[in-house]
């Protein structure tokens, strides 16, 4: 089909014309179907509506390739949220995490060189539902010290907001006041809060998870510092990363985390107790650590030593 | 699968004016809009609620395109982010497209806030069916009674003919139908019927429910 833009009869024309030559599909003549009724309804409604058509053919679009010039930036901090930065290095919990970090001050110091027209497009065409809420963290961070002359930050901040909500998270993480003069300090939080959010969001075990869940407890989001230490041992255990596991609990902060965080990571890690040698340590670790916090009650590591 | 968009002079003349509102009182009306807790259900009533964050000139600016991209998004299954994308390719030099840059997300926004989808999804639902009445009309004659030789009047008869007018899926159509006084005081009858059982569902729906209720084409003070 020409590329040409035409009002709503000359869809129904064009239509027409490849229903004769055999180009449409089932799914095209319903859309057929459902912008003839839309004409219909803008006629009766008497209100105007944009003459619209779809790209029949897969031609290539100079538009599109226009307007996904800033697809690159997503791609590279993409790659600094996966997981599989990690490797079978035995200190990769504490490697990768670092590199992550470094990963994203390097897209932020690149991403930050970008103009507003780029930021603009940036904020308005990227497909935010499709990305991590992690991403649209980094996305947030990168932008901040333009967030004043970028209207569409706010938006992307009460996206972020809204998806966290949805996510289980609370939404406090991010809400800090965006409008004061730290700025370094502010943008760190964004990539923090990217961090931690990337370890619930991921499907496979993320590097510095248990940091995440110490975080989340920090901020007094218990539930997703739970749900950072369950999902993330899950996936370990999943994908037959034992030895990966053992060495995530040498990174474990325990003197940061609270009761319930490191009773988490002991029950998580209880089924496979025997495989985790660190596991001993840890447990000899917090156990000390409870007692002398006061908060060690008779019967409270039953079963997970 | 994308979608490329051809607005008229007029609508081109909107969307320019779109470009031009305050980017800044978009973004928090898209805000806004979007944390609506009871979102209308008519237009007008969405222009009013426009008006509270624009001035009246870019509200009643704004909202047709808003309505159509809405539509757009749901008539042709496109996501929001592509309808701003596509009409992004309206514009022909950079300096506008620039502009329309600088507003999209918050278009964006505003097409996927509740407010914007509640309203396109009644008024297209409203109207999807296959058949659409356009224009009924009562056309009435009066047929003169000639003498055998045809010089004479000598009694007449007043006929009534319905004329209804409709646009199907192949195009506009027209019927009439043949009625007597008896017909037409029936269907007075059935039509007064007909807004007493909408008035009385929409309170039924409205009490039981405590959701707004949209009569087809009603106008705002009705709906209130």
């Amino acid at each position: 089909m020409s590329s040409a833009a035409v009002d709503t009869m000359d869809i129904i024309v064009n239509v027409r014309e490849y229903e004769e030559q055999q180009y449409l599909s089932p799914n095209l003549q319903d859309w057929y179907r459902r912008t003839a009724r839309q004409g219909r309804f803008s006629d009766q409604y008497g209100r105007s509506s944009f003459g619209v058509v779809l790209e029949l053919l897969n031609n290539s679009s100079a538009d599109r390739k226009q307007t996904t010039a800033v697809r690159p930036w997503m791609e590279r901090f993409n790659s600094w949220l996966s997981p599989a930065i990690e490797d079978e290095d035995p200190k990769i919990g504490k490697r990768a995490c670092e590199v992550g970090r470094d990963n994203a001050s390097q897209f932020i110091e690149q991403a930050a060189t970008a103009s507003l027209d780029e930021w603009n497009q940036t904020l308005a065409y990227t497909d935010f539902n499709e990305q991590p809420v992690s991403a649209s963290l980094l996305i947030l961070a990168a932008s901040f010290e333009k967030r004043a002359e970028l209207p569409a930050w706010r938006i992307l901040i009460d996206r972020c907001r809204k998806r966290l909500q949805a996510i289980g998270v609370e939404a406090k993480l991010i809400d800090w006041n965006t409008d004061s003069n730290q700025n370094a300090c502010e943008r760190e939080s964004f990539v923090e809060a990217a961090r931690m959010v990337a370890c619930l969001e991921s499907h496979k075990a993320m590097a510095g998870y248990l940091d995440a869940a110490v975080e989340f407890e920090k901020r007094l989001d218990v539930r997703s510092a739970l749900a950072c230490v369950y999902r993330n041992v899950r996936y370990r255990l999943r994908d037959n990363q034992l030895k990966l596991l053992n060495d995530d609990l040498v990174t474990f902060r325990f003197g940061e985390a609270n009761t319930d965080t490191m009773l988490a990571v002991l029950t998580a890690t209880a089924p496979f107790k025997t495989t985790l040698p660190n596991r001993r340590a840890l447990f000899k670790q917090i156990q000390v650590a409870l007692k002398k916090r006061g908060v060690m009650e008779r019967g409270l590591l039953d079963g997970l030593k | 699968m994308p979608i490329k968009v051809k607005p008229d002079s007029e609508q081109l003349l909107q969307l320019r004016h779109c470009t031009k509102i305050d980017a800044t009182s978009l973004a928090n009306l898209a805000i806004k809009l979007s944390n609506l807790a009871d979102p209308p259900l008519l237009p007008d009533q969405l222009l009013k609620e426009i008006k509270k964050t624009l001035s009246d000139d870019d509200a009643e600016a704004l909202l047709p395109p808003l309505l159509s991209m809405g539509m757009i998004a749901r008539s042709s299954d496109t996501k929001s982010v592509d309808v701003v994308k596509a009409f992004r390719g309206v514009f022909e030099t950079p300096a506008e497209q620039s502009d329309w840059d600088r507003v999209a997300a918050s278009i964006q926004t505003l097409i996927e806030s509740s407010a914007i989808r509640l309203v396109t999804k009644a008024m297209q639902l409203s109207y999807d069916y296959a058949n659409l009445l356009r224009k009924a009309h009562i056309v009435t004659d009066l047929r003169p009674l000639f003498d055998e030789s045809g010089n004479t009047v000598e009694a007449a008869v007043v006929t009534h003919t319905l004329r209804v007018a409709y646009h199907s899926d192949d195009g506009a159509h027209d019927i009439s139908l043949a009625m007597d006084l008896k017909d037409i005081r029936n269907l007075k009858e059935q039509c007064e019927r007909a807004i007493s059982k909408a008035m009385c569902i929409r309170e039924e729906f409205a009490n039981a429910t405590k959701k707004p209720c949209l009569i087809s084409g009603d106008v705002e003070k009705d709906n209130e």
